[in-house]
């Protein structure tokens, strides 16, 4: 493993008092002898002086940054200016645009195969006669000739006259007459005495 | 890890009172100990090779011996043999413990003794451990052997064998010293003899818990591969290296670095490690080739090349 690649050997790179001492850490560590606990603790101590900076490279980062504004003023130009970068690719690249072709597409290699893409030839040919097509949004199917003055609608409101209050069905369970007179008849002499 | 440190420059000023200058090889001396290695010095005659040797080992209390090798020289003579002994009308063979039974061996000019001799020391470098007979005698730690050799007179020396080189971690060059240090050489040798007394800085206990120490410095893991990376290119090299080194290579290289990492004070290993050690570890023991040779190129040229291609 190069050095580049391996993660304590960066640090060691931008921090020289921790050169080879880091990597020993690391490749000895959970080692039970003084020694090694002692490089612990002084590799410890001196990674509080890596500052995150030390891995900024201050040319790469002006560069990236000029190179963002000037992708950005690009941008701001081209919108202004209205340039439709995929017209312009489909003008010079147009063999990137052209439709799907090859055994994946079977709709596209069927219409192709007749050479009959629009149909009858008198339906075809329109003219200069105005057309007035209406999409409905819901199912999307185009009906020609239909169209109407909006129609405003009036809606009534109905409420009923005769209101009455009826009485609920009475909950009655279905016990054998016998048994209910038997039941009553019980009650009442306990109730008499 | 900076009260180590302290040890160490400490140990560096008082060998300083006696060796002037070389302190690279006071500091390579001290790795090898601490790696619980054994050193090869090589240098010119009076160099201080012998002095430098001498004057750590007093630093650090240790028993000091010194073989000085010479063809005739016998393996009982460093090991030690059985004698007779007579207490109370009795004859027993009783061990005599040779030179080798110390703590500091310093086996000078080795390229002088029979590769039997030479060879005697092998068992003691690697294992420390001495078989005379049908018996094994421990030594007694820490246990190193520090050898000389002269890069000149070769007539009559024995080359050390490539098995036995292998077994020395270092091999330590001992240059001249500059201008300014031959000065005060001159000064301090050559002016009235005055004792100097040497403080001791360290006992075996400290040295062997140093020793431990060394062990547990932490290494990054592209370091050690880096280390036997570079071991492994003294194999592939085929254009310069004829022979490359060992395994036992890539373990004193990380070794090394370790104890060079304790003396200065670093609680990790650096690349500088590696790259100051290689030398020592890899000079003696790869062999360059006849086309290298013949271009006049030396080990430690090959080395360099080698440390400029593994990054």
């Amino acid at each position: 493993m190069s050095l580049k690649s391996y993660k304590p050997g960066i640090v060691e790179s931008k921090y020289a008092p921790l050169r080879e001492k880091l990597r020993t850490a690391a490749d000895n560590i959970g080692m039970d002898n003084p020694i090694v606990q002692e490089l612990e603790y002084e590799v410890t101590s001196e990674m509080k002086n890596v500052g995150l900076s030390m891995f900024i490279n201050p040319r790469t980062l002006s560069y990236k940054i000029f190179a963002v504004m000037i992708l950005s003023f690009m941008i701001i130009f081209a919108t202004t200016l209205n340039i439709k970068f995929m017209e312009f690719a489909r003008k010079t690249a147009p063999n990137i645009f052209e439709g799907p072709k090859g055994v994946g597409n079977f709709a596209a290699a069927k219409l192709n195969a007749s050479g009959d893409i629009y149909g009858k030839e008198d339906v075809a040919k329109l003219g200069d006669k105005e057309l007035n097509i209406r999409i409905k949004p819901v199912d999307f199917k185009v009906n020609v000739k239909e169209e109407g003055d909006f129609q405003q609608q009036k809606f009534e409101s109905v409420f009923p006259q005769d209101l009455t209050v009826k009485e609920t069905a009475a909950y009655e369970e279905n016990i054998p007459q016998e048994q209910q007179e038997l039941v009553r008849n019980y009650f009442k002499r306990l109730a008499e005495g | 890890m900076k009260n180590y440190k302290q040890i160490f420059d400490e140990l560096q000023k008082e060998t300083g009172k006696i060796i002037v200058g070389q302190e690279n090889v006071v500091e390579q001396i001290l790795i090898a100990i601490l790696c619980d290695g054994n050193a090869l010095l090589e240098g010119y005659p009076g160099l201080a090779k012998t002095l430098t040797v001498r004057t750590l080992a007093q630093l650090m209390d240790l028993k000091f011996s010194r073989i000085q090798n010479t063809p005739d020289l016998m393996p009982s003579d460093i090991t030690g043999t059985y004698i007779i002994e007579e207490t109370s009308g009795k004859r027993q063979f009783k061990f005599q413990p040779g030179p080798v039974f110390a703590n500091v061996v310093l086996a000078d000019e080795i390229n002088r003794a029979t590769p039997k001799t030479q060879s005697a020391l092998l068992e003691a470098m690697q294992e420390k451990q001495v078989t005379v007979g049908t018996n094994t005698f421990k030594l007694d730690l820490p246990f190193f052997v520090l050898a000389t050799q002269n890069p000149i007179e070769q007539e009559g020396t024995y080359p050390l064998p490539e098995a036995q080189a292998d077994r020395f971690l270092l091999k330590i060059s001992v240059s001249y010293p500059t201008y300014e240090q031959e000065l005060e050489i001159v000064d301090k040798y050559a002016a009235e003899a005055k004792d100097q007394k040497l403080k001791v800085m360290l006992n075996k206990n400290h040295l062997l818990t140093l020793q431990g120490l060394t062990r547990q410095v932490p290494i990054a893991n592209d370091i050690k591969q880096r280390a036997v990376k570079i071991v492994l290119a003294t194999r592939a090299n085929k254009e310069v290296i004829q022979y490359g080194a060992s395994p036992r290579a890539s373990i004193g290289m990380i070794l090394a670095a370790k104890a060079r990492a304790l003396i200065e004070g670093r609680n990790h290993v650096s690349n500088d490690d590696l790259n100051a050690l290689a030398y020592p570890i890899l000079r003696h023991r790869i062999i360059l080739n006849f086309e290298a040779e013949r271009k006049g190129m030396s080990k430690d040229d090959a080395i360099k090349q080698i440390l400029d291609k593994v990054k």
